[in-house]
């Protein structure tokens, strides 16, 4: 399944555009879909509380995670299992939950993702590939 | 190799961008469906006007900024 980069806003306050294209993956949950950037360099899926509670999570009865980004701060989490779709397949992945996860999509971590999908980057043809194993 | 269809989200984006509100785009990610301040109020105000399921994203100024 080939999916194409998205092309954001993405000029920095000095008024250089770092990069603009962002590999976010379409998500599908019963009554919305969630964008997802595909994080190689985090450890495992990450979404706003928000989300969780939208699809009728307890938040707080998950197993507490801290998370820890570039700042060396850490973020009170909590991780549940979780079911969506991408395309018509089916995925499980355990997916960490916090009030303070203020990224402007989710974020689709290493662990169980990518257990499910071969994940192919063709960044400068502006598209990437998932193929399950 | 067939080509991919490319989304530029930049100018449907930058209307809502200093607000920082959710969007609700629509399945092919060309119109914004709905906004809110919540997901909850985002996806409850996509489903008053329209009956496809809502792409939810925050709309920020910069998504460059974004390491986690």
């Amino acid at each position: 399944m080939k999916f194409p980069y998205l092309t954001l806003p993405s000029t920095t306050s000095f008024g250089r555009t770092i990069i603009d294209k962002v590999p976010i993956l379409k998500i599908e949950f019963k009554d919305f879909y969630l964008n997802c950037i595909i994080d190689t360099g985090a450890c495992i899926s990450m979404m706003p509380a928000e989300f969780g509670l939208e699809i009728g999570l307890n938040i707080k009865r998950g197993e507490p995670f801290l998370a820890t980004g570039v700042d060396n701060i850490s973020i009170p989490s909590y991780i549940h299992k979780v079911e969506f779709y991408v395309e018509k397949i089916l995925c499980k992945i355990e997916v960490a939950f916090s009030e303070k996860f203020n990224f402007p999509y989710g974020l689709l971590g290493r662990k169980d993702f990518f257990d499910m999908f071969k994940i192919h980057f063709y960044q400068i043809e502006n598209f990437f590939e998932l193929e399950t194993y | 190799m067939t080509k991919i269809k490319e989304i530029n989200l930049t100018e449907l984006i930058k209307p809502y961008a200093k607000d920082n509100v959710w969007l609700a785009l629509n399945t092919t990610q060309n119109k914004v469906l709905a906004t809110g301040k919540t997901v909850k109020e985002v996806i409850n105000n996509a489903k008053k006007v329209s009956k496809e399921k809502p792409v939810i994203m925050k709309a920020v100024q910069n998504y460059s900024t974004y390491i986690f």
